[in-house]
């Protein structure tokens, strides 16, 4: 191990290995300093099979949906229960004791694990328009196309979106088939009201990359991932682990992070051993995700109970009964991921997205509290409708707020984050409207609107705010310039998604790894520059 | 570590009340465990020795490919109840077996009868074990088999279950004079039995009477459960004239194919039968314990969480067609759930467990008005846990698209609905003890 490394990413997320990539092509020493935890959801044996064989064969399952120690149940009665389309909640929620919290109302979602929060996302994908990627704080389009076709080559993305070179799109299921079929043909409801319906990119394969196989959409299961076809962080991390100059630091916190003239100093404590541990770089990334990038910069700068923005998206769940579909045959084979996305469209932003799923390829358990039968008859009553059942994801959009805020404090030696989120009920009104919209053009073509949950704030895992981008040095805490270099240290650059000031209601890890991409570009040329 | 005459061992039967405890006491003895299970159930906890074979034993394929790569096998499998295919699993299951482990060469086989072959006068169960018993010692396979007595244990199943349930009530009934001599085994021995016999090279084969330690009547056998377990020291009996019990279990039988007595119970508790015990005793050198004390400790383990739990499984599994009494572990598996998601506020409800069949009122009608009480929270993590069954699947991925079906199960479940509902209101209305939702 050398004593001084070029560079040091914190965090093994989306953000983390694709920053790393171009770093290691252009021949620097590189660690990765990491939780790197293992999930409690271990790889199981028979994953390879798809939804209905592993239902109707494996007798060890629950260890798939409910984890080795059932944690998953801890979370059936709260909000992060009611999201469907995950199962590993549980090894994302079990590290809240080590980087603790305390908030009003937020449920926020945190991972030590390998591959971060992304390694549980739903793959769906979408590329920022100018105007979306202005208010967050990143360059123009035209800088950025380069860096986004360079991720979507390294991960697959299949889709279609004009000026990218993606694979073909996916095959969806006969109800998405459907309803985009009816949109299309009479669709001047749909674009009176200025929503628009397509199919999601996604990064799923459908042309088989090195070692990871396209396994056609349709029988993929959101649970098994067979022939790695859905793109998650630790396929990187591991092409990475392979190189030789990328060294993983796994089973570490990072504290603080010191910039001296020569060299940054990463201060870290041991998850297992607890004993604290000093690694040196000439120049440091934070990728540990929003929250935890501000976390750790405020308390290297020891800026103790001075709140900074934070953002995050209210998020909505909606069940529909397509009524079309109830008696009518349907192919078995389905997935759980994303089939269609209903977006909302206002100035060119996004500011309102709908990703509806099949609820046939996951478990009914979680749509029993909203059923107001007993439960065995509502097993009965989903069993008989369940193949006619949708539910879409609301998500809207979000930007900085004066109440939003991200507070370092100390209690003795003891540091914890505090976050307040209220969002303006004015503002998510208006949002909400959108979202009756799609549920009224929904309903003329038969498919009924059963229940909208809302979900706690933070349940949708998107962080941002904290360091914004400014063009010089101004009176904010901490801020960086336009390539991600901190202002107050210049060694110090940020790659995640805590520069941003607005989230778009698009879903928006891809744009997050492009935006790694071009630093770890940029630093890589100061690097080299340097030496 | 001892070497282990047969290292692999599968044990047919395995999802039994005894099959449960063979595995669990054969893994612990360092075997590698193959468990043939009819049901698609998680009947034990994941162990790296483990392996499950699920199958029907009267398909020669399923029980020929389970028998690949073993050295001996343990045949549990048998249905206690005069059902239509007893004979196809007792007869041609153990046929099935006898071919099967020949043609893999197995060097033992284990096959554990009961003493109800003994009978003169045999049931269905007698008649169709001592058939396959024949089969097997007319096989050239070296087969132990052995004739077992009752086998008590908890949580009560079977004989030993109706014996329980009959104690309870203020005048026991007994069929015949209940003079005939038992030699109950707990459940524990007989796994270390069936271990024993492991441990010696097999020799041709040898049939054995397989009993507990100490020799009583059926009647002091209740007597003793009724003390133990329902605290009663002078128990009242009434006997109960064997044709009388004939007529009695014919007309139960016909109305209700699963009520607890049958003609086989009736002959084989009426009957007296030769008993010796002591050569498998000397043989294998089994030094079973003492019946009161292990009786005692069985009670012990009446845990008033599983029972819960247990209740909550059959409730939730009832209606969607699933086996219907829950496995150890899996009953286990809730107790551990329930406190986990409860936490300290985890409570028995006690008031319900013996009413357990206002589980359907209280929860449609909790479900409505106090959505968020404890038994609510209990009964959707026991779907939880049974919607990760896979035998929940066949009804839960189901695809029946005949208007005529979605119509007939509507209607039935509205019926269920508004009954309990009405029943769930006037609970609610009469009791307002929340003991009753925790």
């Amino acid at each position: 191990m050398p004593n001084i490394f070029d560079v040091i990413i914190i965090g093994s997320g989306a953000a983390g290995v694709t920053a790393a990539t171009p770093l290691i092509e252009a021949g620097l020493s590189i660690a990765m300093v990491d939780g790197g935890t293992a999930p409690n959801f271990q790889q199981h044996p028979t994953s390879n099979t798809t939804f209905e064989e592993l239902r109707s064969s494996d007798t060890e399952q629950w260890q798939l949906f409910l984890g080795q120690d059932l944690s998953a149940l801890k979370y059936i009665h709260d909000s992060h229960g009611k999201q469907m389309t995950s199962g590993n909640k549980s090894f994302i929620v079990k590290h809240s004791q080590q980087l603790p919290i305390i908030t009003n109302n937020l449920e926020i979602l945190q991972s030590l694990g390998q591959g971060g929060l992304s390694q549980a996302w739903g793959a769906v994908c979408d590329i920022f328009t100018n105007q979306e990627l202005n208010l967050v704080g990143l360059p123009s389009l035209k800088t950025m196309k380069k860096h986004y076709q360079e991720v979507i080559t390294q991960i697959g993305v299949s889709g279609k979106k004009a000026g990218f070179k993606l694979q073909p799109t996916l095959k969806v299921n006969e109800q998405a088939e459907d309803i985009l079929r009816v949109t299309q043909s009479g669709g001047s409801y749909w674009r009176q009201n200025q929503l628009s319906i397509f199919k999601p990119m996604m990064a799923v394969l459908s042309k088989s990359i090195k070692k990871r196989r396209a396994v056609s959409y349709s029988e993929l299961e959101f649970w098994g991932n067979q022939g790695q076809t859905m793109y998650k962080p630790d396929i990187t991390l591991s092409e990475l682990k392979s190189k030789k100059n990328f060294k993983y630091l796994p089973g570490y916190i990072v504290q603080t992070v010191t910039d001296k003239p020569a060299q940054v100093l990463v201060s870290a404590q041991g998850i297992e051993t607890d004993t604290p541990k000093v690694f040196k770089a000439r120049c440091v990334i934070l990728a540990a995700g929003s929250i935890n990038t501000c976390r750790i910069l405020l308390s290297s700068f020891k800026a103790y109970d001075q709140s900074i923005p934070f953002i995050t998206k209210p998020h909505t769940l909606t069940s529909y009964l397509n009524l079309k579909f109830l008696l009518r045959p349907q192919s078995r084979r389905v997935t759980g991921l994303c089939q269609l996305v209903i977006s909302h469209l206002h100035k060119h932003t996004t500011d309102v997205s709908a990703q509806f799923y099949s609820y046939k390829s996951l478990l009914w358990y979680k749509l029993l509290p909203f059923i107001p039968l007993p439960t065995p008859l509502a097993l009965t009553f989903l069993s008989l409708v369940g193949q006619a059942l949708l539910v879409s994801d609301n998500r809207y959009a979000w930007g900085v707020e004066k109440n939003n805020t991200l507070t370092l404090r100390r209690r003795k030696t003891q540091e914890y984050l505090d976050l307040h989120y209220s969002p303006d009920p004015t503002r998510l009104n208006q949002l909400r409207n959108s979202i009756h919209r799609i549920q009224f053009g929904l309903l003329r073509m038969g498919i009924i609107p059963l229940k909208t949950v809302s979900l706690a704030h933070g349940s949708t895992a998107h962080y941002a705010g904290g360091i914004p981008v400014r063009e010089k040095k101004g009176d904010e805490l901490l801020s960086v310039n336009s390539q991600g270099q901190l202002w107050q240290a210049s060694n110090i650059y940020v790659a995640d998604s805590s520069t941003w000031s607005y989230l778009p209601a698009k879903p928006l890890t891809l744009t997050i790894m492009a935006n790694a991409n071009r630093i770890g570009h940029l630093v890589a040329k100061q690097a080299f520059q340097r030496k | 570590m001892k070497k282990l005459l047969y290292p692999k061992v599968l044990v047919t039967g395995a999802g039994g009340f005894i099959g449960q405890e063979v595995v669990r006491y054969l893994l612990t003895c360092g075997y590698h465990v193959k468990a043939f299970i009819h049901q698609p159930v998680s009947y034990f906890e994941p162990h790296p020795n483990l392996e499950i074979a699920i199958g029907d034993i009267a398909q020669l394929s399923d029980i020929s490919s389970a028998t690949k790569g073993v050295q001996a096998c343990i045949h549990l499998a048998a249905l206690k109840v005069d059902q239509a295919d007893s004979y196809l699993v007792n007869v041609r299951g153990a046929k099935n077996l006898i071919h099967a482990s020949l043609s893999h060469k197995l060097q033992l086989l284990i096959n554990l009868s009961t003493l109800s072959t003994k009978l003169p006068v045999k049931g269905v169960y007698g008649t169709t074990k001592s058939e396959a018993d024949q089969a097997f010692a007319s096989s050239k396979l070296p087969t132990v088999t052995l004739l077992s007595s009752i086998v008590y244990g908890e949580p009560a199943q079977g004989v030993f279950k109706d014996l329980v349930n009959v104690s309870r009530l203020p005048v026991i009934p007994i069929l015949g004079n209940g003079r005939q001599d038992v030699y109950p085994l707990s459940r524990t021995d007989i796994a270390v039995a069936i271990e024993k016999v492991l441990q010696l090279p097999a020799t041709g084969n040898v049939t054995y009477d397989l009993g507990g330690k100490d020799g009583v009547t059926l009647r002091e056998f209740l007597s003793l459960i009724s003390h133990v377990y329902h605290k009663r020291l002078h128990p009242l009996f009434l006997e109960i004239p064997v044709g009388m019990g004939l007529i009695l279990a014919r007309v139960l039988e016909f109305l209700l194919p699963n009520a607890g007595i049958n003609q086989s119970k009736v002959l084989g508790s009426t009957q007296p039968i030769e008993i010796d015990i002591k050569p498998f005793h000397q043989h294998f050198k089994f030094k079973p314990g003492s019946l009161q004390p292990n009786l005692k400790q069985e009670c012990r383990r009446i845990h008033l969480g599983k029972r819960e739990a247990a209740m909550y499984y059959l409730y939730v599994a009832s209606h969607i067609g699933v086996k219907a009494s829950p496995s150890e572990f899996q009953i286990k598996q809730l107790v551990q759930a329930f406190e986990l998601v409860l936490g300290k506020e985890y409570r028995i409800a006690t008031r319900l467990l013996s009413l357990p069949f206002l589980t359907g009122p209280l929860d449609t009608i909790t479900k409505l008005v106090i959505p968020k009480c404890g038994l609510q929270k209990k009964i959707q993590i026991t779907a939880a846990l049974i919607e990760t069954q896979p035998s929940s699947a066949k009804v839960l991925l189901q695809k029946n698209d005949s208007l005529r079906y979605l119509l007939r199960v509507g209607l039935t479940s509205a019926c269920i609905f508004i009954i309990w509902f009405v029943c769930g209101g006037i609970i609610l209305f009469l009791v307002k003890a929340e003991d009753t939702y925790a």
